[in-house]
């Protein structure tokens, strides 16, 4: 397996230069998405306003793959509508099992992403390129508006606004860390 | 006496070719050492002649099965210097060593209020089971700190040793830094204080001269895949009064001397610490594999990787945006980590395999180390008999070629 598939330009260009890097101020919803195998740790927020992706930003530390895939993933999402978003998601987790050779399903809607359709074929990383998106997804359905709610509703839970009040956003992650297993 | 020129005709996987052609560069054994054929032909020895339950079966391949586990049990013993056979209890590996003592030990002897003493640098299992030792029991876990180097900070020893310390865990060489430990010195300011002292000799007994009784400590556990022998083996040396009063960590078949509907009486150690069937041709490969160290010689094993080690540092340390982690080579093991500026040990490892060339990248099991030191993964690079300068000059080549695919200035 050549490492050209792995490694293509635009993933080393996200990664040198990630996009959408920071916090969301003030957010609707802050995940934080962990890798414990190999210690990568990413923070996704976001804010939504009638149904849209407002802005979302992640920080955090970790591989290439990990960090080119999650400032994708931000430049991708932006501005899309929620279900849109949903859409993404799961093309993207069906981008990351489909077998190689294969022309990957919604191809155009990945547009950059499908760069990334090289990891598949290194199984270990494919946890680092889907990092990201399962803690967007978790992000989402913080929301209610992730693929499993029922209606959108673009407002946060009572109490789960981690940023709400001008509170520091790096608190308080503990409780919501996911890890990939 | 020095390591055979020949040596690494022993070993059969490093003969293959691997990414198109290229030589296996096996630079991980820390994780896991490889396997010389002798260990491998034990193995197929075993289940192709005399494979039998031992213990209790009356014919002869029962009795070649016993009598040959039995021999492993001595050769271990005598190869980390342990007065009696009976000290040696065969484990799953080293993580089950300690947590036999947790069990066993901590149960009964640590209280509501007591102290565990261990350090920043350990690996998970020599953490987590006194972690849960302690929830369990409501005793207090305090840390030796390490500095910059990965050196344990001693100067305040006196001070977190204390007359509520019960147990001091540590490693003999740390598995991130390669910092070999001053055991010795710990578990006299540790028994002065009455504490029991449990050493983890993962990175240890593999890779240089072990004496349990001279570092005057009273567990030490190992485990026998990092020494050349199969994976599912190891084990826990006690001092004998020790595993006497402790109690059994798994009841069932084998640990008994006795047993009623409603009550049991134990065996004698070191069996009652082994319920049921055990590894029985696995643990007789490790026997083989304690000859195999014992031919070389661990004076000339230790050598070896010093050896090693030093050009290693060297040549890693030409390469431009790369950080060693750890102590000088005078006092460290076989075990180089490092990282490199502008680019996640993920991708090192990554690219590095591309060329054949294996090396750990992660926490390797000692995530708080790298919490401490502000970084989430580091890459490691590991040595044993078999390694080769040749390897570190392919490894060397390798992160000169990461650097540049992932176009690092500098």
């Amino acid at each position: 397996m050549s490492l050209d598939e792995l490694y293509r330009d635009v993933i080393l260009d996200h990664y040198s230069h990630p996009r959408n890097r920071g916090v969301v101020r003030p957010a609707d919803a802050m995940r934080e998405g962990a890798n414990p195998l190999c210690g990568d740790e990413i923070r996704v927020s976001l804010r939504v306003c009638d149904g849209v992706v407002e802005d979302v930003r992640f920080e955090g530390k970790g591989c290439s793959i990990s960090q080119a895939s999650a400032s994708m993933m931000t430049e991708q999402i932006k501005g899309k509508p929620v279900a849109e978003a949903n859409r993404l998601i799961a093309a993207f987790k069906a981008l990351m099992h489909t077998p190689p050779g294969t022309e990957p399903a919604a191809a155009d809607e990945l547009g950059d992403l499908v760069a990334l359709s090289g990891v598949g074929k290194f199984p270990v990383r494919v946890k680092c390129a889907t990092l990201s998106w399962i803690t967007l997804e978790m992000a989402l359905d913080e929301l209610g508006c992730g693929p499993q709610s029922a209606s959108p509703r673009g407002t946060a839970p009572q109490g789960r606004d981690l940023t709400a009040g001008g509170r520091d956003a790096t608190g308080d992650g503990g409780s919501h860390v996911h890890r990939i297993r | 006496m020095a390591i055979p020129a020949t040596i690494r005709d022993d070993f059969p996987i490093l003969r293959q070719r691997v990414a198109g052609g290229k030589p296996l560069v096996y630079l991980d054994s820390a994780a896991t050492s490889q396997k010389p054929r002798q260990v491998i032909d034990a193995i197929v020895r075993y289940y192709s002649e005399y494979n039998a339950n031992i213990h209790r079966g009356v014919y002869s391949i029962a009795e070649r099965a016993t009598a040959a586990y039995e021999e492993a049990r001595a050769k271990v013993a005598r190869f980390i210097g342990a007065a009696d056979p009976a000290e040696v209890v065969f484990t799953r590996n080293v993580t089950e060593a300690l947590n036999l003592v947790a069990h066993g030990w901590g149960r009964r002897h640590v209280g509501p209020g007591d102290e565990i003493l261990t350090t920043e640098l350990e690996h998970h299992s020599d953490l987590v089971p006194w972690q849960m030792l302690a929830n369990e029991r409501g005793a207090r876990l305090r840390h030796i700190p390490f500095d910059d180097r990965g050196r344990l900070v001693l100067d305040d020893l006196d001070r977190l040793l204390t007359d509520r310390t019960r147990i001091v865990a540590l490693a003999h060489v740390s598995n991130t830094f390669g910092t070999v430990i001053p055991v010795e010195r710990i578990a006299k300011a540790a028994h002065a204080r009455g504490a029991v002292v449990v050493v983890d000799g993962a990175q240890s007994t593999p890779h240089r001269p072990v004496d349990v009784r001279a570092l005057g400590i009273d567990f030490f556990g190992f485990t026998g895949h990092k020494m050349l022998g199969p994976m599912g083996t190891g084990g826990l040396w006690g001092r004998r009064e020790l595993l006497e009063e402790m109690e059994p960590f798994e009841g069932g078949g084998e640990m008994i001397s006795d047993v009623w509907l409603d009550r049991a009486e134990w065996n004698a150690v070191p069996w009652k610490f082994e319920a049921g069937t055990m590894n029985v041709g696995d643990t007789i490969a490790l026997g083989v594999a304690v000859d195999y160290l014992r031919a070389l010689g661990m004076p000339a094993v230790q050598e070896h990787e010093r050896s090693i080690t030093h050009y290693a540092m060297a040549q890693l340390s030409e390469i431009p945006g790369l950080h060693i982690l750890g102590p000088g080579v005078e006092e460290r093991g076989g075990v180089v980590a490092f990282w490199m500026d502008g680019i996640h040990p993920h991708d090192i490892a990554q690219v590095l395999d591309g060329d054949g060339i294996c090396v750990r990248a992660g926490h390797h099991c000692a995530k708080p180390a790298h919490r401490k030191l502000g970084i989430g993964a580091s890459a490691r690079a590991s040595f044993y008999v078999y390694t080769v300068r040749e390897e570190i000059d392919a490894l060397c080549r390798g992160l000169l070629k990461t650097r540049e695919l992932f176009r690092v200035a500098g």
